[in-house]
Order: C-alpha cells, then structure tokens, then sequence
C-alpha cells in the first residue's frame, strides 16, 4: 500500500521534474529538423509505486509532446544516502540529424545507460505522411468507426478482456458483448492494402472468418481486397455466430457527423474515477440540463510533420456538471468533447493533458495547487480513458437495444449518436465548480472607480506574466473568459476558465485562435496581414502574442474597475465598423468624465496601456501594472480617513446598523469570519428592534390605561 | 401579574415570532462579498457596498420590527385596552350612581 508520504514525494517529483523539463525546452528547443534528446534522472530515497512513476511518465510525456522533435529519456534510482528526499536532474544529451529522424528508439538505445531503467518516448501527434481511411464496422443499426493510418505495424482489433489503456488498438467497446473478448485479430493497413490475420488467443474456442473465408495465424496476414463485406467470430465450431459488417472509405478531416436530439435517458449519471494529486474518487456527471445541445470546436493538434504542423480536429462540446468529492472540491464544471474517432479522441486527450500540465505549472507561480487558489487559470483534469467501466463478458444473446442501453453508451444519448456507441470516441475534462458571481456595471462604479478589486487580480496578472516567461500565451483573454467568483472568505477572485487556445509564442499562425471583439487594432491588423493568402504560415513572432494577451487582460481589469456595460460600450463596432477602444482620445475622454477629478492619477495609470506600442516587449508587465494601479488608486491610510468622515447610515434603524457593523469588527478580527458574525448581529439585534416596535405599541395602550384611570379617579374624588 | 404576564408571555411569544425573520445560515452568493467590503471599512470596496448591504440588513430588521408591533398591537387589544374599557366603564358607573 503506497502511504500518503510516498504519494507526496511522488507528486512532488512530477511537478519538479516536468517544470525542469519545461524550461530546458523552452531555452533549447528542436530546430532545423533536428531531435533533441533529454535525459532525465530521477533519484529518490524510497522506492516509487510503478504506478507513481506511470504518472510522472505520462507527465513528461505531456511536457514533451508540446514541442516538436523531442526524446526524453527517464531514469529512475533509489539512493537511499540522498541528502534529501528527491533530485531531478534534466539534460540535453546530444542532437542528432534529421535522417535519423524515423527511429528515435534506435537512437536512444544507443546512448549509455546508467540508471536502472531507460526508456525512451516518442513525441505524440499525428503521422500526416499518408492519406488515412476510416474503418467502419456495423453490428445491425450500430457503427463504430476507426481512423486506419498506412503504417508496416500490425494493430490489434478486439474488444478488451480487462481494463486498461491499450495504446494503438483498434478497440471495439466493451458494451459489444457479442463479441468475443480478448486480442483474437489484428489488422495491418499499408500502401492502401488492408491485411488481417488471426493471433494465436483461443485458437480452439474462437474462429474468424473475413468474408467467408477463415483467419490464419499466418504471419504475412491474409490480404482482404474487398472494401466492404463480414468479419464473422464464431465460438467454437457449430457454436453462436456474430457478423460484423465492415467498410473502408476515405476518411475525409473534419467529417464528424452531426449532434443529434439529445436523450437525458431517466437521468441517470455518467460515472468515472478521477484522481487528483493522488486522491482518488468516483465523479458522477449529470446529463446536460434539458435543451442543451452540442456546440462545435476544433482544436490546433500539433503534428510530427514539419511540412503540416497542425492539423484541426473538429469536435462537439457539451457542458454539465458533476459530483463527487475527490480532493478537497465536491462539485465540478465539466466538458464533455465528443471526436470522430477514438484515435481522434486519444490525440485530443493527449492535448488537453498537455494544456493542464501547463495550467497546472502557471498556477504554481501564482501560488495555487491544482486544489486550492490563487489561480491564474482554472486548473482542469482530463479523466482517462475506460474510467469507471467494469470487466467486459461474451454475450451471443445481446441485441442492438441492450448495447446502446448499457450506462457506458449514456455519453452517446446524450449526444443524440445513439447509433455510435463508442464511448472512447468521448474526452471528458472537469474543473472545481467555481461560485460565480456576475461581474459589476457602472452603477456600482459611479463615485468611484472599483480600486478594491485590484489585489484580487494579481493571482491573474501573476500568472499572465508567467505564462509569456514560459513562451506560452493563453491568446484569448477577455472578460468573458475571466470568471469572477466568491471565495470561501467572501472575497472576490478572479480566474481564466478557458485554457484551450493556450499556445506557444513562437508557433505559428494556423494556431492562432482570437476573439477580434477583444483583440487591439494592431494585432487585428497584423493577423490579417500574416494570414493574407500570398504569405506561407509564417512564426507567431511576427505578432507579438504578449501584446494581445495583455491588451485582453488590460481589459478584463477595466472591466472589473470600470463597470462592464462601459468596456461593452467601448469595445463595440459602431455604424461605421470602428472601436472607441482603438481611439486613445476616446477613452481618455471617457474615464476623464466617468469619476471627479480626485480619481486623475488613477485614471491617467488606466490610459497608460493605450499609449502606442506601451504593452509590446519585455518591459511592460500585467503585475507591475496592477501594482502601480492600486497605488494610484488607494489613497494612503483610507479606514482611518474613512472611520473619521463617514456618517451613520441614514435611515431606519441607522443605529443598529451601525452597531451590528463595529460590533462585528470589534468581535471577529479575520474576514472570514466576519459573515457568519453579520448573520449572529443581525439576529440579535433583530430582538431589540422587535422590542422597540413592541413597546412603542405598547407605551400607547399604558397613555390609554392612565387616562382612564384618570378619569375614575376624577369621578370618585367629585 | 400584570409585569409577569408582560414578560413571561408576550416577550417570550415575541422572541418567537422574531425567530422567523432571521436571515438564513449564510448569506447568497450576491450579497455576501457586498457585505463582506461593508464590514472592512476599504475605500472605495466599502462606500459602494454601504448602500446595498445596509439596504439588505435594514430589510431584515425592518420585518422584525414589523412583528414586535403587531406583537404589541396584540397585547393592547387582548390586555390593555379591555382594561381601560372596564375602568371607564367603572367611572361612569360611578357617575351615575353619584347622580
């Protein structure tokens, strides 16, 4: 059993040695077609659990798969006369030149090996070189379909007989029980020549038969020339059969088949296990609220191809929430990305796992954990595939209905495909549910700009700048990326939530993606200019992608301190398709007319981004801006000038409201506490104030009293 | 008994009622950063929240206030004002037995 100290030392290794590897990276990366081979020694003082070091595999595999032309090499060894209790060591070992390029595994079998043991991983992303085809396979109504890329390399075909990931399969799901389980066949697609043979599993129990004619182990395969036609398993002679039809087509990108009516079934979850810095749980997701349909998005993959090194894959989104307590969050904003294919699938899951290792990085220079703010980004987790999903068993008898009724197929339902019961075609991504607020307008702005909010930005600004010191730039910063939520302290915090169009400052710009409405004029400008059809895909350098993050996020913060209906108003085309945003005179006019002249240096601090060219380069920076804001913008000692001048709260009860206020501050000194106290105040002083309504009736019924005992005594005494 | 029932019935019935216009447990998501910058006192954070948190606690003082005068519109019908009805009436009773 691994204990919990081990789980630390073993996260803690993650995270050094992926942001070691990280930076060497960004200083060293591969140029000119040539791989860069990094070796990375682990030691610990203890023995880490396979499994401890399947994730820091995985890790380094994300880091290495954002750059191009990458070998890593990892190394782990117990030395128990450790000084402390981990050293990572990161280096570049040698480059070697382009024709070597195919095999990364020779090359790194050839280099020393000192440690206990090696293993070399191949960067992620497509293979472009040939043009790939869909294998589509049919059971009745249902179809499954598969990307088959031309590659020498057999791939197994079969329905899994245990849970696991099963890299570069063709794996049907384990809710088509009618297929036997276990690696029966394996195809091979190369030259545009489809081959399959049958493995040596089960040769007595189980038969194949491709188009009439029964599957041998031999090792050449048999050749299938015909583009359509039956795979038939039959267990045991005479036994049940179950024929599969299959078709090759030419896969053509983008085709994925449109979302249909969604079906929430009887509103049953989706359940998964996600672990979070080594705490294991089960999540359950709920179908999307009704009449949530499936938008469509595509992401910027990048490719092992030099000539192509993006390609699109188009996906389905749909948003829900989920529930289970893992970590210390019981309650999840989750994502769910439907792709064409399961291949497309593991390529986006491997992208996204990429963008949260980055998340994840960017959140610890704003002092966040992937469990707790401050965070720059809202930190995401990619579930992995077969999550949740029990052990597959042979059922001749299942029919069409019972397979897409399996709770494994609910993805597909509510997607409307319930004729592509595929569920490894699914990419589920969950983040902490964040309780958002809206964000202020101008009517809580009019006295006085909202300096208060600043220091709630840093964590923001914080992780912007170390996002751009990384090479990375989140390149859709606006405020409706930012979500403004409450703290557990009753504070306000301020997050990215959209972390997909994160990319490199030195990409290029086919993966450029922006939102115009909340781009500069410049960049706006210059993307136009780049992208113009007679200019090859040139580097992003020649848009500088900090200047547009930081115009995004010079806007989010005058969002917040502004009022959102005035930024909407400024950022809006008129009639003649112009920004006030893009006329500094404009703005300036406008934030001189919003607040009294007190406000002038502040405001002259809010107009400084809009001088030209202010938020190119390595000077300006969003915390340092941030910082001489709030010193504008805050005059010195400001609850002392306040708790001097400020006059009781007018109105009824004024005296109680002014009471529950300093009878709170004087009681709770930390603001966390300070509601809970409010709410204790408010009740107590209720009472009082019940008593008051009370006795002013009351004091009317004893004028009453008196007066008639007045007049008795008057009439007894004459 | 007159300072017995005033205390140990009507105050404690009072205590009651007011019970059910206490705010809940915590506050709504909307309003608690407002009150949280009310009680910190920050310039600007606390003269733009002043406004809607004292707008929002008045409400709930206002409803007790509410239920302490009906309270005390009860005791005056139920208690005094049968009194003053049964000295008068003693007064005038005297009166005309006088006349």
């Amino acid at each position: 059993m691994t204990s919990r100290g081990d789980l630390r030392i073993a996260e803690d290794v993650r995270s050094e040695a992926s942001t070691r590897l990280h930076e060497l990276l960004s200083r060293h990366p591969a140029s000119g077609g040539r791989k860069v081979i990094v070796r990375i020694g682990i030691r610990t003082v203890i023995t880490l659990a396979p499994e401890a070091e399947g994730t820091i595999r995985a890790s380094l595999d994300d880091v290495s798969n954002v750059f191009r032309d990458v070998v890593t090499i990892v190394e782990f060894t117990v030395d128990a006369a450790l000084g402390g209790r981990y050293e990572v060591t990161c280096e570049r070992v040698m480059r070697t030149p382009a024709k070597a390029q195919s095999a990364p595994h020779q090359q790194a079998a050839d280099l020393p090996r000192d440690g206990q043991q090696s293993e070399p991983t191949q960067p992620g992303g497509i293979d472009a070189d040939d043009e790939p085809y869909l294998l589509v396979l049919s059971f009745g109504s249902l179809r499954f379909e598969y990307l088959l890329e031309s590659r020498p390399n057999w791939v197994p075909l079969f329905r899994p007989d245990a849970i696991g990931d099963v890299p570069d399969a063709l794996v049907i799901p384990r809710s088509m029980a009618p297929v036997p389980s276990g690696r029966l066949i394996e195809v091979r697609f190369s030259g545009g020549v489809l081959r399959m043979r049958r493995t040596q599993a089960r040769p007595g129990a189980v038969t194949v038969a491709v188009n009439g004619s029964q599957l041998t182990a031999d090792k050449a395969g048999d050749r299938v020339d015909d583009r359509r036609g039956t795979i038939e398993y039959r267990s045991s002679p005479g036994g049940q059969p179950c024929t599969l039809r299959y078709e090759l087509v030419v896969w053509q990108a983008g085709a994925l088949g449109p979302a249909g009516r969604p079906d929430q079934g009887d509103g049953s979850p989706y359940q998964v296990v996600l672990t979070v810095a080594g705490v294991t749980g089960t999540l359950e997701i709920a179908p999307p609220p009704s009449g949530e349909r499936a938008r469509s998005r595509s992401f910027p993959i990048p490719t092992s191809t030099p000539q192509s090194p993006h390609r699109d894959i188009h996906t389905q989104v749909l948003y829900t929430r989920g529930a289970g307590r893992v970590s210390v969050t019981a309650d999840w904003h989750v994502k769910i990305y439907r792709c064409a294919t399961p291949q497309h699938a593991a390529w986006l899951r491997t992208y996204l796992r990429t963008q949260a290792v980055l998340i994840e990085q960017i959140n610890a220079t704003a002092g966040g954990t992937p469990q707790a703010p401050p965070w720059a980004i809202a930190p995401v987790h990619v579930i992995p595939p077969h999550s949740g999903r029990s052990l597959p068993t042979t059922d001749f008898a299942f029919g069409e209905r019972d397979i897409s009724d399996d709770p494994e197929n609910r993805l597909s339902a509510w997607f409307g495909v319930t004729g592509k019961p595929q569920p490894d075609c699914f990419v589920i991504v969950v983040s902490p549910l964040l309780n958002k607020v809206e964000w202020p307008d101008s009517e809580h702005r009019t006295n006085a700009p909202g300096g208060e909010q600043l220091p709630a930005l840093a964590a923001l600004a914080a992780g912007l700048d170390a996002c751009h010191d990384r090479d990375l730039a989140h390149c859709d910063v606006k405020p409706d990326n930012v979500c403004r939520y409450v703290q557990p302290d009753g504070s306000t915090g301020y997050v990215l939530v959209d972390g997909d169009a994160v990319t490199r400052l030195s990409g290029s710009v086919s993966a450029l993606r922006f939102t115009p409405a909340y781009a500069s004029a410049e960049i706006i400008a210059r993307a136009r200019q780049v992208r113009a059809p007679d200019r090859p895909d040139v580097p992003l350098k020649a848009l500088d992608l900090r200047e547009h993050d930081r115009f995004g996020f010079v806007l989010v913060v005058l969002t917040a301190v502004v009022g959102r209906d005035r930024i909407a108003g400024l950022i809006a085309e008129n009639h003649d398709g112009k920004r006030e945003i893009d006329v500094p005179d404009a703005v300036e006019r406008a934030f001189r007319f919003y607040w009294s002249d007190e406000w002038r240096p502040f405001v002259d601090e809010l107009l400084t981004p809009f001088e030209p060219d202010a938020l190119v380069g390595d000077n300006w920076t969003a915390e340092r801006w941030l910082k001489e804001l709030d010193t504008s913008g805050t005059p010195a000692r400001p609850e002392e000038i306040e708790l001097a001048k400020e006059p009781p709260a007018p109105g009824q009860h004024a005296r109680h409201i002014d009471e529950i206020r300093a009878e709170v501050r004087e009681s709770t000194p930390g603001r966390a506490d300070w509601l809970p106290e409010v709410i204790k105040k408010i009740k107590e002083h209720q009472l009082q104030v019940a008593r008051e309504g009370y006795r002013k009736v009351v004091r009317f019924g004893a004028i009453s009293l008196i007066v008639a005992l007045i007049v008795l005594v008057g009439v007894i005494l004459g | 008994m007159v300072l017995k029932a005033y205390r140990g019935t009507w105050l404690t019935r009072l205590k009651t009622a007011v019970k059910e216009e206490h705010p809940p447990e915590s506050f709504d998501s909307s309003i608690s950063h407002v009150i949280a910058d009310w009680v910190a006192r920050e310039q600007p954070a606390s003269r733009l929240a002043k406004p809607r948190a004292e707008e929002h606690i008045r409400g709930y003082l206002d409803a007790a206030f509410r239920v302490g005068r009906k309270r005390g519109w009860a005791c005056y019908w139920t208690f005094w004002f049968p009194l003053s009805v049964v000295i008068i009436a003693i007064a005038i009773a005297i009166l005309i037995a006088k006349m």
